[in-house]
């Protein structure tokens, strides 16, 4: 009996080491507090020859966003139509440079802005040669 | 878990809307919302000693997380952290043994119904699910009956625990950004709701600040992300 109590408390303690880790990362995650910039929430998702990744901008407009890419990182920064100000802090822009899962060919990229949530599509590389089967 | 009240509730048979952190704070934005434009007063808190030690300093009061409010005829249930996945059952059946304690006409969940192609769709479709169909007439909302899935998350946990109970539930599924805050799905929510409870929220200012909004929540739904990933509840709340 004591043993499921042990293992009850056990569960509570990495329960509550996970709730603490998951609110100082989400923290980390979304401020960067010396440079006075907002990291913006990212959702990435893959196809078979495509690495999609949608960045949530509100407050920034289309020509207010500056996009690079390599083949394996993104890189964001935009200007926010209005200081917002969070926690006593003024924030006027969006910085962050985004890992990519894949290896792409960021030439041929493409990028689409609506309703404040940006939308960029990288091809995926395509590495190794194709086999001839006799 | 503990629901402590700082008056009795005397509504003699309320609705309950419940915002809990889920995909795109649906619910909870729309129910926050309701609680602004109805002025509720808050009545109480829910407590529990597995919580993590979090409390909220709004406008220099200090507040608890999952907060409990009311008006004449309705109670709003509001948490500003995500419940972690062992609490949803004793959450869940906490609640509603309360909510049949005060003789609760309805609850209404409001949630996300995660679309891959959010970014096309201009109003989002509302979806909804009524476990008993005699608790509210809603024909002449533009929401679709769901008639075949499967409801996953801390709704799924609500809904069973108020069927125990015999508390009717409506709730509401959006097609919804899952991890960005998605106002837009809340406004479409909170639209079916005006017309099926012949409510009249005026909705012109939560689409005014939709886009300050979206930065304000943005560490609450990054937390729920979290959460859902850790526990696995990751994708959809909702397959059909």
């Amino acid at each position: 009996m004591g043993d499921i109590f042990d293992m009850m408390d056990e569960m509570d303690r990495r329960m509550r080491r996970l709730m603490d880790r998951i609110f100082t990362d989400a923290y980390t995650d979304l401020y960067d507090m010396e440079r006075r910039e907002l990291k913006p929430l990212t959702y990435i998702t893959e196809t078979d020859d495509e690495v999609i990744v949608s960045i949530d901008l509100p407050c920034a407009s289309k020509d207010r966003i500056e996009l690079k890419a390599t083949s394996d990182t993104l890189f964001i920064r935009a200007k926010m139509d209005r200081c917002v100000r969070i926690s006593n802090v003024d924030f006027e822009h969006y910085s962050k440079s985004i890992r990519l899962p894949s290896t792409v060919d960021a030439r041929n990229a493409r990028a689409s802005f609506k309703d404040g949530v940006l939308q960029v599509r990288l091809p995926k590389k395509i590495e190794g040669s194709g086999i001839n089967i006799e | 878990m503990q629901i402590v009240q700082y008056n009795d509730v005397s509504i003699p048979s309320p609705i309950v809307f419940i915002g809990i952190p889920d995909v795109g704070l649906v619910g909870s934005i729309a129910v926050s919302y309701i609680i602004d434009k109805m002025q509720m007063q808050e009545i109480g808190y829910i407590e529990s000693d597995r919580l993590p030690p979090i409390l909220l300093v709004r406008e220099g009061r200090v507040k608890n997380p999952i907060r409990i409010y009311s008006t004449n005829y309705s109670i709003a249930v509001i948490a500003d952290i995500p419940l972690p996945p062992n609490l949803l059952t004793d959450f869940s059946s906490s609640v509603s043994r309360w909510l049949k304690g005060i003789n609760t006409r309805l609850v209404v969940n409001m949630t996300g119904l995660p679309v891959q192609n959010r970014m096309s769709i201009d109003r989002p479709q509302v979806l909804y699910v009524l476990t008993d169909r005699s608790a509210v007439d809603m024909k002449d909302t533009n929401a679709i009956a769901l008639s075949d899935g499967i409801i996953m998350g801390v709704y799924a946990s609500i809904i069973k625990s108020c069927m125990n109970e015999s508390i009717p539930v409506l709730t509401l599924l959006t097609q919804s950004h899952s991890s960005f805050p998605d106002p837009f799905a809340s406004i479409e929510a909170l639209s079916v709701i005006n017309k099926a409870l012949s409510m009249n929220i005026d909705l012109s200012e939560l689409r005014h600040e939709a886009e300050l909004i979206r930065i304000r929540t943005r560490e609450l739904m990054k937390q729920t992300e979290n959460i859902l990933t850790e526990s696995r509840l990751k994708g959809p709340t909702f397959y059909g």
